[in-house]
C-alpha cells in the first residue's frame, strides 16, 4: 500500500521552505531529501537539537525515545522522529527553547 | 589567524590562556563544555553502566559477550579521556548523578524485553550510532580551532566507528544470516582502546 504524503511548511531562520513528507517518514529525513539540512545530533528523539514548534497540524511522535506530555502541551516537536499525520506548519531551530521548557519541569534537557 | 589573546594578566589564575586562545578562534566555550558533559554522560551513564547489564545477558553467545565487553570498557576509557578536558575548559560535572544522567545526549542502553541476542545487539548498534553522531558534532565544532579537544574527540570517534562496524557484523549474522564484515579481527586484551589509550592498533 502506498503511503500518503503531506505538505510540510518549515519556518526556518533562512525563510519558509516547503516539502512533501510521507506518513511513514521522519520529517527531518524528508527535509534532508529536499536538500534542507536541519540541526540534529542523536536521531533518537533524545538530545532536542532538532526541536521545532508545531504551528499547525498533527504529528506522530511515538518514535522519540524521550517525549513528554508537557512537550506536546507546549507544541514542541522533535523533527528527527516525527511523522506527519496532516499537512503541517513548523517553526524550526527551537532547541534552546525546548531545553529551557524541559528544565522548568525538571525533565531531561541535554546540552542545557 | 587571530593572535593568542593577551588579556590574561601576569600571574592571573582566574583566566586560562588555554581557553581564551580557542575562544578567540571562534569556539563557543560554554556550549562546548555543555556538549562535552552530555557526551561524557552518554559514555558513562547511558552506555558503560548499561552495557554492564547487557553483557550479562549474552550467555551462550560468548563471542558477542566479549565484544560487548570491549565496547563497554572502551566507553569507560572515553569517559576517562574526556572528563579532564571539561575541567580544563573551566567546566565541571554535575554534583548529582541523576542530574548527570539526564544530561546524556543519547538514550540509555537499557536491557530490552525480551533480552534476546538480536534485541541486545540492536540496542548496542543504535547506541554506537548515537555516539558517532555526538562525537562528530564535537569534531565539527572544534576542527581547526581547538586542536586539543578535536584530538580527544577524534580518538573517541575512531573507536565508536569501529564499534558500529562490530555490531553491524554481529546483528547481520544473528538476525539476518548475512555476512557484513566489520573489517576488524581482534582486540588484544579486553577493552584495549587503541585510540583513546594511545596504544598501538592492530596492524600486523
Amino acid at each position: 500500500m502506498e503511503e500518503k504524503a503531506y505538505t510540510v511548511t518549515l519556518e526556518t531562520p533562512e525563510g519558509e521552505r516547503h516539502l512533501l513528507c510521507r506518513s511513514d517518514e521522519f520529517i527531518w529525513n524528508a527535509a534532508a531529501r529536499h536538500g534542507i539540512l536541519l540541526p540534529s545530533i542523536c536521531h533518537q528523539g533524545r538530545c532536542l537539537t532538532c526541536a521545532g514548534i508545531l504551528l499547525e497540524g498533527t504529528v506522530d511522535q511515538s518514535s522519540a525515545v524521550s517525549f513528554f506530555p508537557e512537550d506536546k502541551e507546549a507544541a514542541f516537536v522533535l523533527l528527527c522522529t516525527a511523522k506527519p499525520r496532516t499537512n503541517l506548519r513548523i517553526r524550526t531551530h527551537e532547541a534552546q527553547a525546548m531545553r529551557e521548557h524541559r528544565a522548568k519541569f525538571g525533565l531531561p534537557a541535554p546540552y542545557l | 589567524m587571530p593572535d593568542a589573546p593577551k588579556s590574561v594578566g601576569h600571574g592571573d589564575v582566574t583566566q586560562r590562556v588555554g581557553v581564551e586562545v580557542i575562544r578567540s578562534r571562534g569556539v563557543d566555550v560554554e556550549k562546548l563544555i555543555k556538549m562535552l558533559v552530555a557526551n561524557a554522560a552518554a559514555e558513562f551513564a547511558s552506555t558503560y553502566y548499561y552495557y554492564t547489564i547487557l553483557r550479562m545477558h549474552l550467555a551462550g553467545h560468548e563471542d558477542y559477550k566479549e565484544i560487548c565487553e570491549d565496547a563497554r570498557l572502551e566507553d569507560r576509557a572515553h569517559w576517562e579521556l574526556i572528563v579532564p578536558r571539561i575541567y580544563e575548559l573551566g567546566g565541571e560535572l554535575p554534583n548529582d548523578l541523576p542530574a548527570f544522567h539526564n544530561q546524556a545526549g543519547c538514550i540509555a542502553a537499557k536491557l530490552p524485553d525480551p533480552p534476546t541476542a538480536v534485541n541486545i545487539l540492536t540496542v548496542l548498534l543504535e547506541s554506537e550510532r548515537c555516539a558517532i553522531r555526538s562525537w562528530t558534532a564535537i569534531c565539527d565544532m572544534t576542527f581547526g580551532k581547538d586542536p586539543r579537544t578535536y584530538d580527544l574527540a577524534a580518538r573517541i570517534l575512531n573507536e565508536e566507528v569501529e564499534h558500529e562496524a562490530w555490531f553491524i557484523e554481529l546483528l547481520a549474522h544473528e538476525r539476518d544470516g548475512k555476512s557484513i564484515p566489520s573489517g576488524h579481527f581482534r582486540r588484544g586484551e579486553p577493552g584495549e582502546a587503541p585510540f583513546s589509550k594511545n596504544r598501538r592498533f592492530y596492524n600486523p
